[in-house]
């Protein structure tokens, strides 16, 4: 028999089936890791290997990944009055316009997997952008012509989207107040006491009362397997859970043990819906719910991907040791004691500048003293007080669970956040000062922000016009 | 887009709004599908300002409008009621558009923007009793453009143009002719 001549091409086949087969892998049962384009912005890469969330299908058209686009952010632009919607420029009259600018698609803007050009924003064209509808602007408003046009979204004034907090009528109306309100606390949160108020008849539960004997049976034999625990440790555990959780709101509203575990669940830790957290605490903090899975610690699961992880956080995370992000990892679900989830529970992962030097700050001060009832309820500002604000409409004071909500612009901070306790332009000058919002508010802002010299000219002016 | 496919929903929108139960001849001009669109658009905004903004701020003293209207849980002004309105067109891809402009425009993106909306916007200003039509290509694409007087129909609308800050005219009076509505409908696809 001959022998087979090995040629150069026979290498060429099976170099290229093996790379096939490595590809094929990667995209088929893999990560898609090698398909990436570039890393993702910081808003999308917690879902950067779902590449369907943006792409929808494969070569989808710039109407597919706008409608992905806007599946997600469209409430949030329209609930902030969008300054700049599609909508507006579908109009034939701005047809040349966006000959410059397609103002119609996000990626116009915000292209992805391009880390080397994106901004603040996941913004990736030039930061004169304003120019190409508003060259003229210096016409209509003479004090606008000595601003480069780089500087509209960059000085405090303008926001393309979000202008929410930004507007004339707003800032004149606050123009003048004081840095810092001698009556400077926050508004305290109405929902228990709206719940105790409208269900009179319900009777709150007692340490005795809690249904989960059984449940502490299964849990010591599922989880203690092999592990000779002793009946005064079990004792113990089961005496520690049920007394936080009798001092717990729950036990109050009559929330008991099987309303969220469930006795035949044989795995820990015995929750309903499969241990899917997020779906248990739902059933009856829905809104929160909604709102967890819209930032990023909540936004994996929103895609139905696995939770988020500290490992797999880019920025200022303490990476040592793996947690995963869900309801339980703020809030302990038996105590429930919202004081921890406001300030232990975010250092516990958080370990950026501004996070580490919040123990260092007089908004701490005010939290401890607050804590020792030196000071009145809502006193201090905790983490929590800023990034899940508590806001009011109404008579209702809700806390806002997307914590990336008011971050987009900062801007949006001022009416719910920092206004309680401080003037309009104090605040802005303070949110504009990057060096100082790293001391985490330790200091006076520095800031040259010329809005408020504008909003003199502005309130001149209408006074004039007034009195015509 | 042919005129043929245009003149569809226009049909239910003119056999609601203006001619209903009458039948309808088939080849319905621009000009017609234009004018019966006006009307709708100028009768449901003159319903908003009297009935709504008027009677609410005016008379009755309960309500706010206000440019701010979202942020301050106030009334829209009419003016954005009607931008609002003509954007969710947008949206659906009607076969038309329409847009309120003004020689006086508070907000400067609605001053004309294209030589027929200039041209339009100086004649019906110096006669209202007349209609402004014309056709025009903007970005290659040929339209019908139809311009209206829009005219003040209330104190509310005098007040605020002579009062705003932005305003640059401040001698309106009741009846003047403050704009115009536009509409379009393009020609071809």
């Amino acid at each position: 028999m001959d022998k087979i001549k090995i040629k150069f091409w026979h290498y060429g086949i099976v170099v290229t089936l093996l790379i096939s087969a490595i590809l094929g892998y990667n995209l088929f049962k893999g990560d898609k890791s090698l398909f990436l384009a570039g890393d993702a912005s910081h808003g999308h890469y917690q879902i950067e290997l779902e590449c369907n969330s943006c792409h929808v299908e494969s070569f989808s058209n710039d109407d597919l990944m706008q409608q992905a686009c806007e599946g997600c952010h469209a409430k949030e632009l329209d609930a902030a009055n969008d300054k700049h919607p599609k909508k507006k420029f579908l109009d034939p009259r701005n047809a040349e316009l966006l000959q410059q600018l397609d103002a119609r698609y996000c990626v116009t803007c915000h292209t992805e997997h391009k880390p080397e050009i994106t901004r603040k924003y996941g913004v990736t064209i030039a930061p004169d952008f304003c120019f190409h509808c508003h060259e003229d602007i210096a016409k209509d408003r003479p004090s606008h012509a000595p601003f480069e046009f780089d500087s509209c979204a960059s000085s405090g004034c303008h926001n393309y989207h979000d202008n929410s907090m930004l507007y004339e009528d707003f800032l004149i109306r606050h123009a003048g107040e004081e840095a810092t309100f001698e009556q400077a606390t926050l508004p305290p949160r109405t929902a228990l006491i709206r719940w105790l108020k409208k269900n009179k008849k319900v009777k709150p539960l007692s340490s005795q009362q809690h249904d989960g004997q059984k449940l502490f049976t299964t849990n010591t034999q599922s989880d203690n397997k092999g592990k000779r625990n002793s009946a005064t440790n079990k004792d113990s555990q089961v005496n520690s859970i049920v007394s936080q959780w009798a001092d717990s709101p729950h036990a109050t509203t009559a929330v008991n043990c099987s309303q969220c575990h469930d006795d035949n669940n044989q795995s820990s830790p015995h929750l309903k819906f499969n241990n899917n957290q997020l779906e248990v605490c739902s059933s009856c903090h829905e809104r929160q719910a909604n709102q967890f899975v819209l930032g990023k610690h909540g936004m994996r699961q929103g895609l139905g991907l696995p939770l988020m992880s500290t490992a797999d956080a880019r920025q200022g995370i303490d990476t040592t040791q793996d947690k995963l992000l869900t309801c339980s990892s703020c809030h302990n679900p038996h105590s429930l004691d919202v004081s921890i989830a406001a300030v232990e529970s975010c250092l516990g992962c958080h370990q950026d500048e501004h996070s580490k030097n919040y123990k260092s700050s007089i908004h701490f001060t005010l939290w401890q003293q607050e804590q020792n009832e030196e000071l009145e309820e809502g006193s201090g500002v905790t983490c929590a007080s800023c990034h899940l604000p508590r806001i009011k409409k109404g008579k209702r004071v809700r806390v806002m669970h997307n914590q990336n909500h008011n971050l987009r612009p900062n801007s949006k901070m001022l009416k719910t956040v920092c206004m309680n306790c401080h003037g309009v332009e104090f605040s802005l000058d303070a949110l504009a000062d990057e060096a100082l919002i790293e001391k985490n508010f330790s200091g006076q802002p520095d800031s040259d922000l010329q809005t408020f010299k504008l909003i003199e000219q502005r309130i001149k002016k209408r006074q004039q016009r007034r009195n015509q | 887009m042919t005129i043929g496919k245009l003149i569809k929903p226009t049909l239910v929108l003119a056999a609601s709004s203006l001619i209903s139960g009458a039948a309808i001849a088939s080849g319905i001009t621009p000009q017609k599908m234009a004018d019966a669109i006006f009307s709708v658009i100028e009768s449901d905004r003159t319903v908003y300002t009297r009935n709504v903004v008027d009677r609410l701020q005016n008379k009755e003293e309960v309500l706010d409008a206000s440019e701010h209207w979202k942020e301050e849980s106030a009334l829209p002004l009419p003016a954005q009621m009607l931008r609002m309105g003509s954007e969710r067109v947008n949206e659906k891809d009607s076969g038309f558009t329409y847009s309120l402009l003004s020689l006086w425009a508070i907000n400067k993106q609605n001053k004309p923007k294209t030589p027929l909306e200039e041209k339009a916007l100086k004649i019906i200003g110096k006669d209202p009793s007349k209609n402004f039509y014309g056709e025009e290509t903007l970005a290659g694409k040929k339209y019908f453009t139809a311009v209206y007087p829009d005219v003040a129909v209330s104190e509310a609308c005098v007040k605020c143009h002579n009062k705003h800050i932005d305003s640059p005219r401040t001698d309106f009076k009741l009846n003047d002719v403050m704009g115009g509505i536009a509409i379009r409908i393009p020609l071809e696809d």
